[in-house]
C-alpha cells in the first residue's frame, strides 16, 4: 500500500491482511460450527442412509443388494399410491394455504383496536395446537354418529354423511384440518409482508387513477413475492412431511386413499418383518422427491430483492 | 391488570407442570439405587394400563429392595411408539437393553433377525414344562425358545348390550352364533342413535379372515397367497353388507381393537374387541358390569371362532451385557412363583390369561377367577380355539384389509378384487424374498 505524505511517497508495509480477505476468514470461521452440526446430524446420517439403503440391513447383519430396495419400493402399489396422494395434497392445500391467508391478511390489516387484537389472537391459536389435538378435534366434528357437522346437517334437514368412509371426502377433511392448523401462521406472514409495502406506492398509484384490484396486481403481489415463496416452500415442505393427521384421522385409509409417504415409511419402520434397508430406500426417495419439489418452486418463483 | 393476569397465568402453568413432575410413584420412591459397581440389568417395556405398570414396577421394587440381590434391575417404561424408536436407535448404536418385551407376532421375527437369544438353556426346565402347549407354540422358533410368555389375550371377543337385546325382544342370554343371526339381530338393534353392530379392520381382521379362510393369508412356506377360498369370499360378502351403513358404521366407531367402548358408550349394541375389554368394563364402566355380555364371535356355520391370541412376552437381547442375569430376572417375574404371577391376573380382572398350568390352577383355587362368568365364557368358548398371530409382514394384512374395503366401500366385484389382491401379494412375496422365510415353518 502506498501512503502519500508531504513531499514523499513511501511504501508502508502492513502486517495485516487486506480487509476483504479478513472478512472471508471471519465468515468461514463463523459458518464452521453450524457446518459441523450439519455434518453430524444431517450429512453423516444422509451418507449412512444412502449406503445402508443399498443393503438388506437389519442392524446386526448387512448384505449388499444394490438397487433392489429401490426397485421393490417403486413397484410397491401402496408406496406409489402414497406419492400420488401427496401430490394431490400439495396441489390442493398449498394454493389454498397461500390465497386465503393473503386475502384474510388484507382484512386484518385495516382493523384497529380491540377487534384487531382479538382477531389476530383467535386466528393464531390453531397454530399452537399440535396436530394430534387438531386430529381429535376434527374427528369429533366429522364423526358420523355424533359429530358436530353431521348433527348440523341433520338439523337443517339433510342426510348424514360418513366423511371418513370415502377417499375423496376423507382427504378433504384432512386437508381442511391441516389448513385450519396452519392458517394463522400463514396469515401473520402475509400481514408482515403487507405492512412492509410502503404506502407511497399505493398513493402514487391512486393519483394515477389505479383501482384497488390493479393496485393489488401490480404493487402488492410483486412486493410480496418473497413472502409467497416463503409460504410456498413452507407449505410444500409441511405437506410433504404430513403424517400425524392421516395417521390419527384415517390411518391412511380407506383403502390407502389418504396414506402419505411418511406414514407408509413409519408403518414399515414399525414392522419387525421388514428390512431397514428397504425403509431407508423409501426415505431416500422421499428426500429426493421433496428436494425436487422445492427446487422447482424456487425456479418458478425466482426470489428477488424488494422493488426498492 | 393485564400484567397481573399474565403473571397469574404463568404461575398456574408452572404449578401444574411441577405437580406432574413430582407426582408420587409409591412403588419406586423408596427403592434403593444401584450400589457402586453392582451389575445393572436394563429392562425396557411398553407402558400399558396403570395397574399393568404398577405390577411391573412392584416386581422391580421387590427385587431391588432385597439387600442380597445378585444384581440391580433398572426398569424403563415407555409408550409403544417411543419403544419402537428407542429400540431401533439402540440396535443401530449397539446399546440395547438386556430385557425387552415383544408381542407374539414379533418373537419369531426378532429371533430370525438375530435380535434375541434362545432362552432354553438360560431358564430352568421346570419353567418350560409348566407352560401351556399353545403358549409354548407362540415362543418356539425351530428348536429355540425365543422368549418367555407373559400372558395371552384373544384378539376378538364379542361384547353386547343385554339391555338393548331386551329392548328389541331378543334373549339377552342368547347372542348370535352365526353370521345370519349377527346380521338379523344387528338390523333389529339399530336405532337412529345406535348401530346394531360395529367392527374394525385392523388386528381384528386376522381372526375373522383366519376363521373364514381356515388358514392364514399366506401358505405355511410363504411361497404364495392363500386367500382364494369360498369361505373368504363369503366373508367379503358379509363385510360388504356390514359396511353398507344400514346396521353398522361404514368406518369403525372406535380406534384400533377397542370396540368394546362402542358398546359401553351405547353407540353400538354389539362390538368386537380383545379380552382386555373385560378389564375396560371393570375399570372404566363398573356400573355396566351386569349389562355387558361376552361371547365368542359368530361364524358362518356356528363352528368355533378362531381368535388370534395376542399377548406379550419377554426376551433377552442378543447383545445383552448380562444375558444370564436378564434370564434370571424373567424367571423370577414370570416362571417361578405361581402366586407372584397370579397377582398380575387378579389386577387385570382376569381379562388376560395365564400361559402356565400351575398359575391357572392357583387362580381357580385361590381367587375369584372361577366366579367371573365372563372370564369362564372366554376360557371355555374362546381360549381352546385360539391360534397364533401371523408373523408375515403387516403389508400382507394391509392388502387383504384394502381388498375388503374396496369391495365394501368402492363396489369392486369380489372375484376381481380377490384376483388383484392375490397377484399383489404374490408380487410382494417375490419382491421381498419371503418364500421359505417363515421362521415358524415346520
Amino acid at each position: 500500500m502506498l501512503r502519500q505524505t508531504a513531499g514523499s511517497t513511501r511504501r508502508i508495509k502492513r502486517n495485516r491482511l487486506p480487509t476483504a480477505k479478513m472478512d472471508y476468514i471471519t465468515a468461514y470461521c463463523m459458518i464452521i460450527p453450524p457446518l459441523i452440526v450439519l455434518g453430524i446430524f444431517v450429512f453423516w446420517p444422509l451418507y449412512e442412509s444412502l449406503t445402508k439403503s443399498l443393503t438388506d440391513w437389519n442392524f446386526y447383519n448387512t448384505t449388499y443388494v444394490g438397487l433392489k430396495n429401490y426397485r421393490v419400493a417403486l413397484r410397491n402399489p401402496t408406496f406409489r399410491r402414497a406419492f400420488g396422494n401427496i401430490v394431490k395434497y400439495v396441489l390442493i392445500s398449498v394454493p389454498i394455504g397461500i390465497v386465503l391467508p393473503f386475502l384474510f391478511a388484507h382484512c386484518v390489516r385495516h382493523m384497529r383496536g380491540l377487534y384487531a387484537d382479538i382477531s389476530k389472537t383467535a386466528l393464531y391459536i390453531p397454530s399452537i395446537i399440535s396436530g394430534v389435538i387438531a386430529s381429535v378435534i376434527f374427528l369429533f366434528i366429522f364423526d358420523f354418529q355424533g359429530g358436530l357437522l353431521n348433527n348440523t346437517i341433520r338439523t337443517l334437514g339433510g342426510t348424514k354423511y360418513n366423511f371418513m368412509a370415502h377417499g375423496t371426502s376423507a382427504m378433504l377433511c384432512i386437508i381442511f384440518t391441516a389448513f385450519w392448523s396452519g392458517f394463522g401462521h400463514s396469515t401473520l406472514y402475509m400481514l408482515a409482508g403487507l405492512n412492509n409495502i410502503p404506502d407511497a406506492y399505493y398513493e402514487a398509484a391512486a393519483l394515477d387513477g389505479c383501482g384497488g384490484f390493479r393496485r393489488m396486481i401490480f404493487i402488492t403481489v410483486p412486493c410480496m413475492r418473497n413472502i409467497f415463496l416463503l409460504s410456498l416452500v413452507n407449505g410444500i415442505r409441511g405437506t410433504l412431511m404430513m403424517m400425524e393427521l392421516p395417521m390419527l384421522m384415517t390411518n391412511g385409509g380407506p383403502n390407502n386413499a389418504t396414506i402419505t409417504p411418511v406414514l407408509y415409511i413409519y408403518k414399515m419402520f414399525s414392522d419387525s418383518a421388514v428390512s431397514m434397508g428397504y425403509v431407508l430406500a423409501c426415505s431416500v426417495m422421499m428426500m429426493v422427491f421433496s428436494v425436487s419439489f422445492t427446487a422447482i418452486s424456487f425456479f418458478l418463483i425466482k426470489p428477488d430483492k424488494s422493488m426498492e | 391488570m393485564k400484567r397481573i393476569l399474565s403473571v397469574l397465568l404463568a404461575l398456574v402453568m408452572l404449578v401444574s407442570i411441577s405437580a406432574i413432575a413430582v407426582a408420587e410413584d409409591p412403588s419406586t420412591l423408596s427403592a434403593p439405587p444401584a450400589k457402586e459397581g453392582e451389575t445393572v440389568v436394563q429392562f425396557w417395556c411398553i407402558m400399558w394400563e396403570t395397574w399393568n405398570q404398577n405390577w411391573l414396577k412392584t416386581q422391580a421394587y421387590n427385587w431391588n429392595s432385597n439387600p442380597d440381590r445378585p444384581f440391580y434391575v433398572d426398569l424403563a417404561l415407555m409408550d409403544g411408539d417411543t419403544f419402537n424408536t428407542r429400540i431401533a436407535a439402540a440396535r443401530a448404536g449397539d446399546g440395547t437393553p438386556d430385557i425387552i418385551c415383544a408381542d407374539y407376532a414379533s418373537v419369531a421375527n426378532n429371533y430370525r433377525n438375530g435380535y434375541t437369544l434362545d432362552l432354553k438353556e438360560l431358564i430352568p426346565q421346570s419353567a418350560w414344562d409348566d407352560l401351556l402347549d399353545s403358549a409354548k407354540e407362540f415362543i418356539t422358533v425351530g428348536d429355540a425358545y425365543a422368549a418367555y410368555p407373559w400372558m395371552m389375550e384373544p384378539a376378538v371377543v364379542m361384547y353386547y348390550d343385554k339391555d338393548a337385546f331386551t329392548e328389541v325382544g331378543l334373549d339377552p342370554e342368547s347372542p348370535p352364533t352365526t353370521w345370519e343371526e349377527l346380521v338379523e339381530y344387528s338390523k333389529m338393534l339399530t336405532t337412529p342413535d345406535r348401530f346394531g353392530m360395529d367392527i374394525d379392520n385392523t388386528y381384528n381382521m386376522w381372526s375373522w379372515t383366519y376363521t373364514a379362510n381356515g388358514d392364514y393369508m399366506l401358505t405355511n412356506d410363504w411361497t404364495q397367497a392363500n386367500i382364494n377360498s369360498q369361505g373368504m369370499k363369503d366373508f367379503a360378502a358379509l363385510y360388504r353388507d356390514i359396511r353398507s351403513g344400514v346396521f353398522a358404521s361404514q368406518t369403525a366407531l372406535k380406534g384400533q381393537n377397542v370396540g368394546v367402548y362402542a358398546v359401553l358408550e351405547e353407540r353400538s349394541a354389539i362390538s368386537f374387541s380383545g379380552s382386555w375389554g373385560v378389564g375396560a368394563i371393570n375399570n372404566d364402566y363398573p356400573e355396566k358390569i351386569d349389562r355387558i355380555g361376552v361371547a365368542a364371535a359368530p361364524t358362518q356355520d356356528g363352528e368355533p371362532f378362531h381368535a388370534t391370541s395376542g399377548g406379550w412376552s419377554f426376551c433377552v437381547d442378543a447383545h445383552a451385557q448380562h444375558p444370564q442375569e436378564a434370564a434370571d430376572y424373567i424367571y423370577y417375574m414370570l416362571g417361578e412363583s405361581a402366586e407372584n404371577v397370579a397377582d398380575f391376573f387378579v389386577a387385570a380382572s382376569f381379562a388376560k390369561f395365564t400361559t402356565r398350568k400351575s398359575v391357572a390352577e392357583y387362580l381357580v383355587a385361590n381367587t375369584d377367577a372361577s366366579k367371573d362368568e365372563r372370564v369362564q365364557i372366554i376360557q371355555s368358548d374362546i381360549m381352546p380355539y385360539v391360534v397364533a398371530e401371523p408373523t408375515y409382514p403387516w403389508e400382507v394384512t394391509a392388502y387383504v384389509g384394502n381388498m375388503l374395503d374396496s369391495i365394501a366401500l368402492d363396489g369392486t366385484e369380489i372375484d376381481e378384487a380377490f384376483a388383484n389382491t392375490e397377484a399383489l401379494i404374490n408380487q410382494y412375496i417375490a419382491d421381498q424374498g419371503l418364500a421359505g422365510a417363515n421362521p415358524k415353518a415346520k
